[in-house]
């Protein structure tokens, strides 16, 4: 049990504006094992990214806040720590990489500056101590004349030399996690797929944990150890990744995955989810998916499931999955 | 979905701005105040009892009364009067000269930015010559060229005052000549006049209403500067510049005479640049997220 | 054989660039090299690569929103390239675009009306208002689009919603070949299955032939007949999707397959992950422009370019090893 680098428990945020209080991440609880991959996956404005940014405590302040729930890294509440303590963890305890590199870069130093600069930030080490440092992690991301790239600015660089250079910054502290925000979704696939397997290797090497957060079922199925599939800021499915695309449970994961064409055969029509994601001011009273739901009854409309076990390691949203469902 | 609900949402890009407008206390307020000044530029003969241009040498140099509120000048006319007939000058002046400008600003800011190439180099030149002339230098040379009068008045703060214009629609012509829907527009056979009409010109306006009201103060400026060299209205017309140029003699002994015109202009000016920054946070999509 | 419906021969778009140097240096971009194919009536023509192969720019100069620098393009038998003015025109009526940002695709001071009639305004295809209203109508309900919405301005709806409207302009005066560019690349997995359907449900209703651009191959798999594979502005390999996807013969067709994140039950070779970047266009290797990347470049590769060579029953690949 203690090997849960990462424990999320009923976390709750919310964005406070004129339509009242949106639950943007509303009762999410998962773990991270060390050394193992959490993939997170749903559509755009599901809240994925929002339980990313919480975790880091990076969250858009003031309009939104933590309204409950426990964030607990390495035995410490991440919600209760002051801001001082937090800005520690960041960076050495955890890291985070995001989808676009150019943004998180600053256009202005070199490559070498910022992996640096992070470094020094957190360890107390001579310049020389940290460039040797620097140019390692450089090279451990595959880059070829870490010299030249040590150098470079951010603009100079390929969108994949970007993300690998972002990788060695959120890796030059040794971070216990790494939270990877859409790495590769800027990216060509065949550049994707090196940066993937780059965060393999080293997921490998240095033993971090990797918390996964994609659009793309493929990378889930190929990156992660376990997944949490989020709608409307919820979980609504959580499971071992082979269990999951062996066994899509609720509505909405199977609706996801018939709706990506398959490469191994042909189907005529693709399968779609109708409706679309409600928006946080007009949730729905009962299920969340119950209005897209080919399966939704009476009850769902009314009120909302619990997570349930549906069997070992696979949790499930969905009235369908607790008992009493086939008497309807 | 509820459809009430995007039924509520429902707003366009006028009602949304506004709303943001409606909101700004000190813009809201300019805009009232420019509205009754309009009202007393179109009604001026019903506000007042007096002639703006007949002479009373009884009753000269009056200090506000009863009778003459702002008091009378060295000739006995009522100034509050010439104030308002002043007005229509100034506002005249103002709305017209930058009708003029913004039309002509436009229409070559579009054609250097959706065109390209030599036209642009061209009018981008022109564009630069045009902004490096000392403002009132030239007017006064136009304006001595053309002579004076309230029409010419129009032409020559309308000919000067475009530059400005001109490059803020090239920039924002070039910005979205590129976007797809006018490369679907082309497709579809679309004339490059079409393009102008249609596409560019709806983008701009955001652009063009805050040109021209940030404009229009300073055209009232120029007027009465022009005036005040006895350069624009001819007397004995009424403006606001030629009342303080003839009250400057007066300036120690009778200082209502250059007093209220004084503050007609600061006022007006004021409120058409606070009004102006209002627009501009209302209209500006990029202050407004 | 009867005539195709869209003949490119020998495509190219060239771009000159000044370099940084102080005396007029200058270098030519060769977005578009050399491309030829066919495309029938009724068929989907699917073309995949990665950012910078030129994909997007052939999609544009093909319709001559830019104009090619040399090659022939005959559609309907007609030779598309030397026509101008009114004649132009007429032609181009046949050809419709699908933008990939339904966001800047869409003019945000247009009802959405508006938007979708501009064609018919353009061309005054109807004469009176009534029946201009009635078409948008049913092309408003052919997309799936709800007809409250025609007097509604773009920034109120969805992705989704968008590119609905996008492709009700395109079908508005019915053309014969639609140019899809990237054009569910910027949706959500569910959302995308929505348009993608669409677009065949239209190609079914209304015989569209369609140029699908896409960096996304299994998307593209799906919705095509034959696909063609770019690189660097160069065709690498063009067949019919299912010997292309079962038996991909270019280097770079195998690596950019194998380089897709699977579902599970898709069958995965094994990974041929590629070393470096994709070169810059301004600047592409001599010979076979994959030869800095390619697992199997032998030194004849550097030298010479391979030519698109028939290597089976409409199968095409250039590449020395075949």
């Amino acid at each position: 049990m203690s090997d849960n680098i990462l424990q999320v428990r009923d976390l709750c945020m919310s964005f406070f504006n004129k339509h009242g209080e949106l639950p943007a991440v509303n009762h999410v609880s998962f773990d991270v094992e060390r050394g193992k991959t959490l993939g997170i996956v749903g559509e755009s404005g599901c809240g994925k990214s929002m339980t990313s940014l919480c975790v880091m405590g990076l969250y858009p302040q003031p309009q939104g806040k933590i309204v409950g729930g426990s964030i607990l890294f390495q035995g410490r509440d991440m919600t209760k720590l002051p801001p001082r303590e937090l800005h520690k963890i960041r960076g050495k305890g955890m890291a985070m990489i995001f989808q676009e590199p150019m943004t998180s870069l600053n256009p202005v130093l070199t490559i070498g500056d910022q992996i640096m600069e992070t470094i020094r930030l957190h360890e107390h080490v001579s310049r020389q101590e940290a460039k040797r440092r620097a140019m390692e992690m450089i090279a451990m991301v595959g880059i070829p004349m870490p010299e030249k790239i040590f150098a470079s600015c951010p603009h100079q660089l390929s969108g994949g030399m970007r993300q690998r250079a972002m990788i060695a910054m959120a890796l030059s502290c040794d971070p216990e996690l790494l939270i990877c925000d859409e790495p590769t979704t800027a990216l060509d696939v065949t550049v994707q797929s090196q940066i993937l397997s780059l965060i393999n290797r080293l997921k490998a090497q240095t033993g971090t944990s990797v918390m996964l957060i994609t659009h793309d079922m493929g990378v889930i199925n190929e990156m992660a150890d376990t997944v949490i599939v989020m709608y409307a800021g919820q979980i609504v499915e959580q499971a071992a990744t082979a269990d999951l695309f062996a066994h899509p449970t609720h509505p909405y994961t199977s609706g996801l995955i018939q709706s990506i064409p398959p490469l191994n055969r042909e189907v005529e029509e693709l399968n779609v989810i109708p409706g679309s994601v409600p928006m946080l001011y007009e949730l729905p009273k009962g299920c969340l998916f119950a209005p897209r739901c080919p399966y939704a009854t009476a009850r769902c409309a009314a009120e909302r499931p619990d997570i349930v076990t549906a069997s070992e390691g696979h949790q499930v949203r969905c009235f369908r999955c607790m008992p009493g469902w086939e008497g309807q | 979905m509820s459809k009430r609900k995007q039924t509520q949402e429902y707003r366009s890009y006028y009602q949304v701005s506004w709303d943001i407008l409606r909101k700004n206390r000190v813009a809201m307020f300019c805009l009232l105040i420019i509205l009754m000044l309009t009202i007393i530029a179109i009604f001026a003969p019903y506000l007042t009892k007096y002639d703006p241009n007949a002479t009373k040498p009884r009753d000269r140099f009056q200090s506000p009364n009863a009778e003459h509120p702002f008091g009378t000048d060295q000739y006995g006319r009522d100034i509050l009067t010439r104030i308002f007939y002043g007005c229509r000058i100034s506002l005249s002046v103002g709305i017209i000269s930058q009708l003029i400008a913004s039309l002509l600003g436009y229409f070559i800011g579009v054609c250097a930015g959706y065109f390209g190439g030599r036209t642009d180099s061209v009018l981008s030149f022109i564009i630069q010559v045009f902004s490096s002339f000392p403002f009132l230098l030239f007017s006064i040379a136009v304006m001595f060229i053309l002579g004076p009068g309230l029409v010419n008045l129009y032409i020559a703060l309308g000919l000067l005052g475009w530059t400005s214009t001109a490059r803020l629609i090239r920039g924002e012509v070039l910005r979205i000549k590129n976007s797809e829907y006018i490369q679907a527009c082309v497709v579809g056979g679309g004339s490059p006049f079409r393009v102008i009409m249609k596409h560019l010109l709806p983008n701009c306006v955001p652009i063009l209403i805050i040109t021209v009201t940030l404009g229009i103060p300073n055209a009232i400026l120029s007027e009465a500067s022009l005036s005040y060299l006895g350069l624009g209205v001819s007397p004995p017309t009424a403006s606001w510049g030629s009342m303080i140029s003839e009250a400057q003699p007066f300036i120690r002994g009778y200082t209502y005479y250059s007093l209220f015109p004084g503050l007609a202009i600061i006022i007006t000016v004021l409120s058409f640049n606070l009004l102006g920054d209002g627009l501009r946070d209302a209209l500006d999509p990029k202050l407004r997220s | 054989m009867a005539e195709p419906l869209l003949r490119v021969s020998n495509l190219k778009k060239y771009y000159s660039l000044k370099t940084g140097k102080l005396l007029g240096g200058k270098t030519t971009v060769k977005a578009v090299d050399g491309i030829s194919f066919d495309l029938e009536a009724g068929q989907t023509l699917g073309i995949v690569g990665e950012s910078g192969c030129g994909k997007s720019t052939m999609g544009k100069t093909i319709i001559r929103l830019i104009e090619p620098t040399s090659g022939i393009i005959m559609l309907d038998g007609e030779d598309f390239t030397a026509l101008s003015g009114q004649d132009l025109k007429r032609a181009r009526r046949k050809m419709k675009l699908i933008f990939q940002d339904p966001f800047a695709s869409l003019n945000p001071r247009m009802t959405v009306k508006d938007i979708i009639g501009e064609n018919i305004d353009i061309d005054h295809t109807y004469a009176t208002k009534a029946e201009r209203d009635d078409r948008i109508r049913e092309v408003m309900e052919q997309s799936g689009l709800n007809l409250d919405y025609m007097d509604r301005y773009p920034h109120e709806f969805s992705g989704g919603q968008r590119q609905r409207i996008g492709i009700a302009r395109a079908i508005v005066l019915p053309p014969k070949l639609v140019i899809c560019d990237e054009p569910v690349s910027a949706l959500d997995v569910s959302i995308q299955a929505k348009i993608i359907n669409l677009l065949k449900k239209l190609q079914k209703d209304m015989g569209l032939s369609y140029i699908f651009i896409s960096h996304d191959l299994s998307v593209v798999k799906h919705i095509s007949d034959r696909v063609g594979v770019m690189y660097l502005g160069h065709m690498m390999e063009l067949a019919d999707k299912r010997s292309l996807y079962s038996n991909p013969l270019n280097p770079y067709t195998q690596a950019l397959i194998s380089a897709i994140p699977k579902l599970p039950g898709e069958t995965t070779q094994d990974k041929i992950e590629l070393a470096g970047d994709i070169p810059s266009p301004a600047n592409p290797p001599t010979g076979c422009c994959f030869h800095t990347r390619c697992p199997y470049a032998k030194p004849i590769c550097a030298e010479v370019r391979p030519e698109l060579k028939q290597v089976g029953d409409d199968h095409w690949c250039a590449c020395h090893r075949v």
